[in-house]
């Protein structure tokens, strides 16, 4: 028998989870609201929070090699193809973010330039060009004096090189830029004032062993393989700001592979599930519709995909603490599972179970000036709340996965883990 | 500079300053520039920043205090002349805030509205020391054409008028031209002792770097305390007992919202009966204020979300809107009012009183005690005058003749804009911050055309002015830039010109790079902090994402295991007639290829 399953999110979880339920011949309706934190991804793939790995690596004195990933998470990502994932037992790959800063990860969406790949000793060029945000001098200078770049020799210096082509292209949007890219005739425009800028420099015996250009090669897919293959030496991206082009090459990946599985996604917003003799029935605004399955699979995100709900009630006009509101933190629909948070970071792994939340103290909420944001190891209450769970079980026929777990890193390839468990969970 | 008077009735003494003023806020800065200007040779100690304290957290307004009409009549009298000086040499810095004070109905209400009526007309007599405008009675119905967003049963209201004004940037403008008039500013370096003869008279003051940790002593023949709340300890380190300079620190706290909320600023009645208000400033509406005994750590002031709270629900009593409205900071600072003790809070006076330790067994050694931003400058002028006695100079003041940087000539914001291709709301901004000095950041960019590139969009603040105030207005830090050019306090929380404006402080200061990123991330994680005591639903999760973006940037941890004196200022004495800039490091690169500039080739041929 067919089993039907229900899928709240289209984020990187969701995403997991439906792909895991095709494979097994599942049927999936797919609840999709809108953009979440994958859609903002920076385009850095990570297992362990990068700077608990960071701690780590400095603790026992030397890199940390990747872990093994299981067979069903490298076939998922195999079949999105947005991502460059390091070999188990291969060093981790090294990435730049906007502000300069040089961190190691478990993989990255394949615009990203790895600084592992360049040759150790090597120069990294820097294009200057007149866009806004984009200091190429200043890039160079911090990324030079970075202990990760210098522990691998980097220089990194910025150089005049032609990649703007039109007259607007120093105000439009970073999306708006990658998308010129995927065009292949820019390319060939780009990887040919790229190839000039590598003769010059070797012509002068100078070093270039790598471009790293600013969040623009792509927006419907990652562009840079193509581009280092026609210059012949690595060029790629910095990680996207929040809204950069990183989410909306996820976002292109995502709703081809949803094609290919034959999900069709149901646009609108979950808003109440209810258990009814064995099945799960869940409405969807706006119209109201019914989708009744086996299993529900929570997909929603934390704060950031607004499937957590931070409610003071304190702001409400009438003064009167509303019914609906009990409590501050709760779920964007009703359904009956409980809310708990992690109090720690890095340890979440085989540390502290998550705390389970009720009703406040105070009608006026909980003292976010002193808990919002994290402190030392102690994690933020922004962050760390989600849904308790047993495993991936939050209530009968109700499973969780991603950012909306308690006591769970949230980063992409937990994400993804953890949609697969789901998945399989609601078939069994 | 140097035309110092012989001090007739003390013996000369072969001193390295004559004058040491403890505190950078608007009275140390503001004694610092009298006093220079007035020949003395001055040097001002400041622990933390100029205007870190009250200074730079009030409520940005030099008003006439109506409120203290009824108890202090002199305070308001001296409030609103000073604030008509103040708008003469600093016309700049001020811009106007209409007031409307509805009032409720309740038992008497219509006595009431008449007897308010009659407290503003007694107030429209001050009003032209300050060149504002007279009350006006209104009707319920004209008050919501006015401001359609008030709410709640109200029988009438008045309207009257204030001025507004960045306290940072006043206090900024006058440590800068006491530097301009010889004096040198020590930042980020702390007082620990003031040393005394044995008969009792000031001789020097020890000084540590609190970044460095250096130490240094510095001869003094007088030592103002002008250290607002932190007073007391201020006169401890002179020997004296706490309670010879005592104040009775009020603290107080603000809301900032991010755009205007209102046109007018609007009175609100709190539940226990304070009188509050919104105001709209600059680009903000501003909701204040909070006056609480405050007995905590002076450095560490922060508002919590009791205070928070306590606010807005005034607030929306009548402006309900409020409650919908984003919070994007809180600023919190302690007021130095006059002791007393048994009195609330409201009902303290807010004059000021020059405090002569010599009756205290130590000569040259002087408190400023209360006081309000509005008469600063009075305040400082009395505190100097008193030191033109001990010192025997005869040199009058000219501080209220005499035009603050920036204030002696008026520009036209609109055509700067239009003859330097700027656009006009960052011209707009960089004029009020800087008044007639804008052509100095606009000098810059004409030399170096990539210093317009906006480093804060929200401002907006361009790089010309970030390097500005880093080598003339003695900013250290991100946080620093921040306080005198707003930089990052806009809605989107310095999440996009932190890191930036980190690398130019850096590259300004020849700190490392990696110096630059941590100045930043102690910027953001303070001005986050701040903002956390007010978030709202939609808020909250954008604060997430804040937190999430921040960790992916920058990594948060980092941040925390940083050492908060690491990230404080190197440098502890800037002048800034002897700063030079430092050089910019050379660019390694040649310039390649045909094109010779690529920008522009690049728009001539566009086909777009």
């Amino acid at each position: 028998m067919i089993a039907t399953v229900t899928i709240i999110g289209g984020g990187i979880a969701g995403l997991a989870a439906a792909w895991g339920a095709t494979q097994r011949g599942d049927k999936v309706n797919l609840v999709d609201g809108g953009a979440g934190a994958s859609a903002l991804t920076s385009g850095a793939v990570d297992e362990t929070p990068w700077d608990t790995l960071l701690a780590a690596s400095m603790q026992l004195g030397e890199p940390i090699r990747a872990a093994e990933l299981p067979e069903e998470v490298l076939g998922f990502s195999a079949a999105l193809g947005l991502w460059h994932l390091v070999p188990a037992e291969g060093e981790m790959a090294l990435v730049v973010s906007g502000a300069g800063v040089v961190r190691p990860a478990r993989g990255h969406d394949r615009a990203i330039l790895d600084l592992a790949r360049v040759p150790i000793g090597g120069t990294v060029i820097v294009p200057r060009l007149e866009r806004a945000g984009w200091d190429a001098d200043s890039m160079a200078r911090t990324l030079s004096s970075d202990p990760r770049a210098r522990d691998r020799g980097l220089t990194f210096e910025a150089s005049s090189v032609t990649a703007l082509r039109f007259a607007d292209e120093w105000r439009i949007g970073d999306v708006d830029l990658a998308a010129r890219h995927d065009e292949e005739a820019r390319r060939v425009w780009l990887s040919e004032q790229l190839t000039q800028t590598l003769r010059f420099k070797r012509s002068r015996h100078r070093k270039a062993d790598a471009f790293l250009m600013g969040p623009w090669l792509g927006a419907a897919a990652p562009q840079a393989e193509d581009l280092s293959a026609r210059v012949g030496v690595p060029v790629g991206e910095v990680l996207s700001p929040v809204g950069g082009p990183a989410g909306s090459r996820f976002v292109a990946a995502r709703d081809a592979l949803l094609a290919r599985c034959e999900v069709k996604p149901v646009r609108g917003k979950a808003v109440e599930l209810q258990s009814e003799h064995g099945r799960v029935v869940l409405r969807v605004e706006p119209g109201g519709q019914l989708i009744a399955a086996d299993r529900t699979l929570l997909a929603i995100g934390g704060l950031i995909g607004g499937g957590l709900v931070y409610g003071p009630p304190y702001r409400h006009e009438d003064d009167v603490p509303p019914s609906r509101q009990p409590i501050p933190f709760r779920l964007s629909l009703s359904a009956g599972v409980q809310l708990a948070t992690c109090e720690k970071t890095g340890v979440a792994w085989n540390g502290p179970a998550p705390r389970r939340m009720g009703v406040v103290g105070s009608r006026h909420g909980p003292e976010l000036d002193t808990t919002a944001w994290p402190h030392g190891d102690v994690m933020g209450g922004l962050e760390s709340v989600g849904i308790a769970c047993d495993g991936v079980w939050a209530a009968p026929g109700i499973t969780v996965a991603g950012d909306a777990r308690a006591g769970r890193p949230r980063t992409v390839l937990e994400a993804v883990r953890s949609g697969l468990a789901a998945a399989e969970a609601s078939v069994s | 500079m140097s035309s110092r008077s012989a001090k007739s009735s003390r013996e000369p003494r072969d001193t390295d300053v004559d004058v040491v003023v403890i505190g950078g806020g608007v009275n140390g800065s503001g004694v610092a520039r009298d006093a220079a200007m007035r020949g003395m040779r001055v040097a001002l100690f400041e622990r933390n920043d100029l205007a870190f304290g009250a200074s730079g957290n009030s409520s940005g307004m030099i008003h006439g205090g109506v409120r203290y009409l009824e108890t202090d009549p002199s305070v308001t009298e001296a409030s609103c002349r000073d604030s008509g000086h103040i708008q003469s040499i600093a016309p700049h810095l001020l811009f106007r805030i209409p007031f409307i004070f509805p009032v409720e109905n309740r038992r008497y209400a219509n006595v009431l509205f008449t007897l308010i009526d009659a407290y503003f007309e007694a107030y429209d007599r001050y009003q032209p020391l300050k060149h504002g405008k007279k009350h006006a009675r209104l009707t319920p119905e004209e008050l919501k054409h006015l401001e359609p967003g008030l709410r709640g049963d109200i029988v009438g209201g008045v309207s009257f008028d204030e001025w507004g004004i960045d306290g940072a940037r006043l206090c900024v403008a006058n440590a800068v031209d006491a530097v301009e008039h010889g004096a040198r500013v020590f930042l980020g370096t702390t007082v620990e002792k003031i040393e005394r003869d044995e008969d009792g008279a000031v001789v020097a003051v020890r000084y540590r770097d609190l970044h460095t940790g250096d130490g240094g002593r510095l001869t003094t023949a007088a030592v103002v305390n002008a250290s607002g709340a932190w007073a007391p300890i201020t006169a401890a380190l002179g020997g004296l007992a706490p309670k010879k300079a005592r104040v009775r620190p009020g603290k107080g706290i603000h809301i900032q919202y991010d755009r205007r909320l209102t046109n007018y600023a609007i009175s609100a009645r709190t539940i226990d009966g304070r009188q509050i208000f919104i105001e709209p400033w600059q680009n903000m509406s501003v909701i204040g204020t909070t006056d609480d005994d405050f007995y905590g750590d002076l450095d560490q002031v922060v508002a919590n979300g009791e205070e928070v709270r306590y606010l807005t629900q005034a607030i929306a009593r009548v402006f309900p809107a409020i409650l919908q409205a984003r919070a994007i900071g809180t600023t919190a600072g302690v007021r130095p009012t006059l002791y007393r003790y048994g009195p609330t809070e409201d009902a303290l006076s807010r004059d000021h009183e020059v405090v002569d330790h010599a009756k205290h067994g130590a000569s040259g050694l002087y408190s400023m005690l209360g006081g309000k931003l509005a008469s600063y400058r009075l305040f400082s002028e009395a505190m100097t005058d008193e030191l033109c006695r001990f010192f025997g100079n005869d040199a009058r003041c000219r501080t209220h003749k005499s035009p603050l940087p920036g204030g002696d000539a008026i520009v036209d914001p609109f055509a700067l804009a239009q003859q330097n291709e700027l656009d006009a709301v960052t011209s707009r901004r960089l004029v009020y911050r800087h008044g007639s000095r804008s052509e100095r950041i606009i000098d810059r960019i004409r030399r170096h055309p990539k210093e317009a590139a906006l480093v804060c969009p929200c401002e907006p603040v361009m790089e010309a002015e970030v390097r500005h105030v880093v080598r003339h207005e003695m900013a250290r830090t991100v946080n620093d830039v921040a306080r005198r050019t707003r930089l990052g306090l806009g809605s989107c929380g310095g999440m996009r010109c932190a890191a930036r404006c980190g690398q130019i402080v850096a590259e300004e200061r020849g700190l490392s790079p990696r110096d630059g990123v941590a100045q930043a991330l102690t910027f953001l994680h303070r001005h986050a902090q701040s903002r956390s005591a007010a978030l709202g639903p939609e808020q909250a999760r954008q604060e997430a994402l804040g937190i999430a973006a921040m960790r992916s940037e920058l990594g948060v941890r980092s941040l925390m295991d940083a050492d908060p004196r690491e990230l404080a200022a190197r440098r502890s004495s800037v002048s800034v007639a002897e700063q030079a800039p430092p050089s910019r490091p050379s660019s390694p690169d040649l310039e390649p290829l045909s094109v010779k500039s690529p920008a522009v080739e690049e728009r001539e041929q566009s086909p777009t």
